[in-house]
């Protein structure tokens, strides 16, 4: 069974203050290695969450902080945290962060990085690794689609209420979707439940959970994409969305110019009462609920392509077809883009 | 003495401002109502250069109360404090005489006004100048030459001829910034310019100079206050060079511009669909209305409904020859209806464009979304087959190894085994390196952030510096201001005898206060010493007395005959302490007395000023007076 892990990184604040990539396994680029150091979080005085993640390049970078609470008499003499980044190609943060703690334990107790170095290697040719006191790992423990459920939709509803329709709607038409909340703990689960609500697509790739403003990151940010961030800058930079979640604030906002893609009818109102009442509904379990939306996605779907039209051997669906449903309104404009997004269209 | 010295400079002092005293006046206590009057009316007169009072009193009592109270009131104007009332004029006494006379030599201007005016006697073209001096510094200023356009008339001026002089000439002030060469010029293009094609500033900011050059004046001012006020707190905490700074600041700027810019241009592409250039331009065009109408449209109109204007400018020729019966009216008619046909036509060909372009734009819209979307799928497809191949590959060498599965895998097995032992060795091998080498960059940090605190320390400490230095660079200046208002207070003094006759006297009151000093010394130390001679002689006697007591007694007591005697000492022996206490007594009343005496004197020189007679004489006097009057009012 394959790892998913690529390499790994020890970030280190040191007394100075300095953050440093004091060692890696393999190599890392230095573009990566500078997006390495401004996600880390060990320039903050308090950091909320010691594990998180986000993805650069495709690749998803696992953050487990780990501060050291006596930098004097301990290995690390000079370190006050440190944080070991696992990069990987497959989107499992759960089976990082278990390998990340043992690692992170063995870093702290001995203050070198053979044993990182070991027990990275060891999991890359076995697939387990016993630490010892440090503890034990085995990939055979996890499974990369359960990581997808991890986070519940009904928090993700139940933080945005009957404006999660807008975020369903600007998922299911490919739209650029940005998050913002002050709380980076909150940020990333928040961001990894988005693509439940297109659970057919089943594409965590989109998601890019936090970034920092700065012209490196944004420039890996291909649409369509999920993105959160911390820096409340965000919210100003309207090129960069369509959707903006503002969690803080709890407002769900949509850009002036995505605004026609976005009204809605009778349709959007009915499926967001559905989602709001399930998410209240405590006999309505988190994995029925994304099954009853991805259902409902699939009739939606379903009918869509009923529409389309034969040509060269493939159905295809053309605004025309959809304006002369004489359709309740807007509703033409909304399943064209539908279609669009699902790659329907005539082209 | 002391007071004599006093009354002599004082008296001194007023003969130098024209005060003549008839020969008995040797001190203030010889002053007489009269002569206290004269005095300070005169001194009055030099301090407020009026000439408000009669030097003398009137004869009647009223009239002398009235004038005594006006003098009073004008000495509390000029601002004297000390304790004042009529009955100082009327009845001088030297205490308050002095007081009064001291504070008037002090309150005399000293300066050379008073001798100028002596010298012009009062009314010379001195004061004529001054007078007029001070009329002009109240004109505005107006520079040289210029004209009379922008004159400004002062609400509140008057028709004063000299003041009107002066506002012929006022205009508003206007100011030129103007190139002149600075530090900055220091490439050779520059020199150059300034050197040989720069105008000068007269002529560059022709007129307006004077204002230009105040304002460049004051401007640059500013900017180094300003300037040196920054680069003290923030420069200095910044940690840079006062260039560095600059630069930086300079960049920051440049970036806030930068920033503004490109917001201002983002929103205004966001409004672009109401404020394009067009419809700026067409805006324009509306604006300037009435009798120019640009637009395609009102021309149309106007053409359609103008009829008689069109009539005007037919070509009659080939109307008139082909219809000739037709009239005026018809024709028109006609021409309108054909002109609207053609209007019509015209609109449903724009109507079936503009359908077409919505046509094409809903499309081209369309074609967009497609081609987001096939490249979103382009993507997606690439990145399918990168992982595709991939795992062919893997697949590829999984086949070419599956026919001795068992085999390979242990062999693999021990491979990854080998090729992971080796990496860790390496890994160890590498740790040897980079551990030393994370250490010594630390340490360095460290050393570095020390030697940066040492700076931020030594800042500091310049900065203290800095501020001392200008502490004392500002004590300099104001001590330099006050040397030179010293110095002109020098030069203003009078240089004449007045200066030597004051340092005379005063040295000559420093020898005599030296001398009875010593004297008190020697008085105290005699003193002294007789109380110790007392002392001792107390103390001889009662040692005696101690021991002829003790001797009578034991004869006493031996010799009844000796009895009496010894009686006798004991009534002497008291007789003596009597005496004594009597003795002190009689010091003791004696030192009482010449307290009293003093207490005496010092009364009876207050109640000089209360001459009982004399206030007696004026009461009946005034009640004379009263009764005549009253007399005359009947």
């Amino acid at each position: 069974m394959e790892s998913g892990f690529e390499s790994i990184a020890i970030l280190e604040k040191d007394t100075n203050g300095d953050i440093l990539i004091t060692w890696s396994y393999p190599a890392i680029e230095e573009s990566e290695k500078a997006v390495l150091r401004d996600r880390c979080q060990l320039s903050k005085e308090e950091i909320d969450t010691p594990f998180f993640f986000s993805r650069y390049r495709g690749h998803w970078q696992n953050f487990l902080v780990t501060s050291n609470p006596t930098p004097e008499g301990s290995a690390l003499p000079r370190v006050v945290c440190f944080a070991v980044c696992i990069v990987s190609k497959v989107f499992d943060p759960e089976r990082a962060q278990a390998l990340a703690a043992i690692l992170s334990a063995a870093y702290l107790r001995t203050g070198s990085p053979l044993k990182v170095m070991e027990g990275f290697l060891r999991v890359f040719t076995a697939g387990d690794y016993d630490g010892g006191k440090d503890g034990k790992f085995s990939l055979a423990q996890f499974d990369a689609r359960r990581a997808l459920l991890v986070s519940p939709l009904k928090t993700l509803i139940k933080t945005l209420g009957i404006e999660t329709i807008i975020v369903w709607v600007g998922l299911l038409l490919k739209k650029r979707v940005v998050v913002y909340c002050d709380n980076l703990g909150r940020l990333v689960s928040l961001v990894r439940a988005m693509p439940l609500l297109v659970w057919h697509r089943q594409n965590w790739n989109i998601l890019t959970p936090f970034v920092n403003i700065n012209e490196n990151e944004l420039a890996d940010l291909k649409p369509p994409y999920v993105v959160g961030s911390t820096d409340a800058r965000i919210r100003g930079r309207e090129d960069l969305f369509d959707v903006l979640v503002d969690v803080s604030g709890q407002r769900v906002t949509v850009s002036d110019a995505a605004k026609n893609d976005f009204s809605m009818g009778s349709f959007h109102k009915e499926l967001a009462s559905f989602l709001t009442t399930a998410a209240d509904d405590d006999k309505i379990a988190d994995q029925d609920l994304v099954r009853g939306l991805a259902q409902r996605v699939k009739k939606l779907l379903e009918n869509l392509l009923s529409l389309a039209v034969e040509e060269d051997g493939q159905k295809k669906i053309t605004l025309e077809i959809l304006q002369q449903k004489k359709l309740a309104n807007n509703m033409d404009r909304f399943l064209y883009n539908v279609a669009l997004a699902e790659n329907m269209t005539k082209s | 003495f002391a007071m004599e010295e006093i009354d002599q400079i004082i008296l001194l002092s007023l003969q130098q401002i024209g005060i003549e005293f008839p020969p008995a006046v040797q001190s203030l206590k010889d002053f007489d109502t009269d002569i206290l009057v004269r005095c300070v009316v005169k001194a009055i007169r030099a301090i407020r250069n009026d000439k408000v009072f009669p030097p003398t009193l009137p004869k009647e009592m009223s009239g002398r109360f009235r004038a005594a109270s006006n003098l009073v009131a004008a000495l509390q104007e000029l601002g004297y404090q000390g304790e004042i009332g009529y009955q100082i004029f009327l009845y001088p006494n030297e205490k308050d005489s002095r007081n009064l006379c001291m504070w008037l030599v002090e309150a005399i201007p000293k300066a050379d006004a008073g001798e100028d005016e002596d010298a012009f006697g009062g009314d010379g073209p001195l004061k004529n100048i001054r007078t007029a001096l001070a009329g002009w510094s109240r004109v505005p200023y107006a520079p040289y030459g210029s004209n009379t356009t922008g004159r400004i008339v002062l609400p509140g001026s008057t028709t004063d001829a000299s003041q009107l002089q002066g506002l012929r000439a006022v205009r508003p002030v206007r100011t030129f910034a103007f190139r002149a060469p600075s530090a900055a010029d220091k490439d050779a293009a520059s020199v150059a310019y300034c050197k040989d094609l720069l105008p000068l500033v007269s002529v560059q900011a022709g007129e307006n100079l004077a204002p230009s050059l105040l304002e460049r004046n004051t401007t640059d001012y500013v900017k180094h206050v300003e300037r040196e006020a920054e680069w003290n707190t923030l420069g200095m905490d910044s940690g840079l060079s006062a260039k560095d700074y600059r630069a930086k600041k300079l960049s920051g700027i440049a970036a806030m511009m930068a920033d503004a810019l490109s917001a201002a241009l983002a929103s205004s592409a966001a409004a672009s669909a109401e404020y394009s250039f067009d419809s700026l331009v067409s805006g324009f065009r509306l604006s300037e209305g009435g009798d120019h109408k640009g637009t395609r449209f009102s021309h149309q109109t106007d053409f359609g409904t103008e009829s008689s204007a069109v009539k005007a400018i037919q070509p009659p020729s080939a109307s008139k020859s082909a219809e000739p019966q037709m009239s005026a009216e018809e024709k028109a008619e006609l021409e309108k209806r054909k002109r609207e046909e053609e209007l019509a036509a015209l609109r449903s060909r724009l109507d079936a464009v503009t359908q077409e372009v919505a046509q094409f734009e809903g499309s081209a819209s369309s074609f967009g979304g497609n081609k987001a979307q096939l490249e979103q799928a382009m993507r997606a497809e690439k990145e399918k087959t990168a992982k595709m191949t991939e795992e062919y590959k893997m697949k590829k060498r999984i086949m070419d190894l599956l026919p001795e599965a068992e085999k390979n895998i242990a062999e693999l097995r021990s491979l990854a085994e080998a090729s992971s032992q080796r990496l860790l060795e390496l890994g160890a091998e590498w740790e040897k390196h980079r551990a030393p080498l994370v250490e010594q960059y630390r340490l360095a940090k460290e050393a570095d952030s020390g030697k940066r605190s040492g700076y931020r320390r030594a800042l500091e400490k310049v900065k203290q510096l800095r501020e001392e230095i200008q502490r004392i660079a500002a004590e300099i200046r104001e001590k330099d201001e006050r040397q030179k208002v010293l110095l002109e207070e020098v030069a203003k003094l009078p240089k004449d005898v007045n200066r030597a006759i004051y340092t005379k006297r005063i040295l000559e009151i420093i020898r005599n206060v030296r001398k009875q000093k010593v004297d008190i010394d020697n008085i105290l130390l005699d003193t002294r010493t007789l109380q110790k001679d007392i002392n001792a002689a107390t103390e001889t006697l009662k040692r005696t007395y101690t021991v002829t007591d003790e001797l009578i007694f034991k004869e006493a007591k031996a010799n009844a005959a000796n009895k009496p005697l010894y009686k006798l000492l004991t009534t002497l022996h008291e007789d003596f302490a009597t005496v004594l206490q009597v003795v002190a007594e009689t010091g003791h009343i004696v030192n009482e007395a010449k307290d009293l005496e003093a207490q005496i004197e010092q009364l009876a020189s207050r109640n000089s000023a209360l001459n009982m007679e004399k206030i007696n004489g004026d009461l009946a006097a005034m009640r004379a007076e009263n009764a005549a009057l009253a007399q005359r009012a009947k």
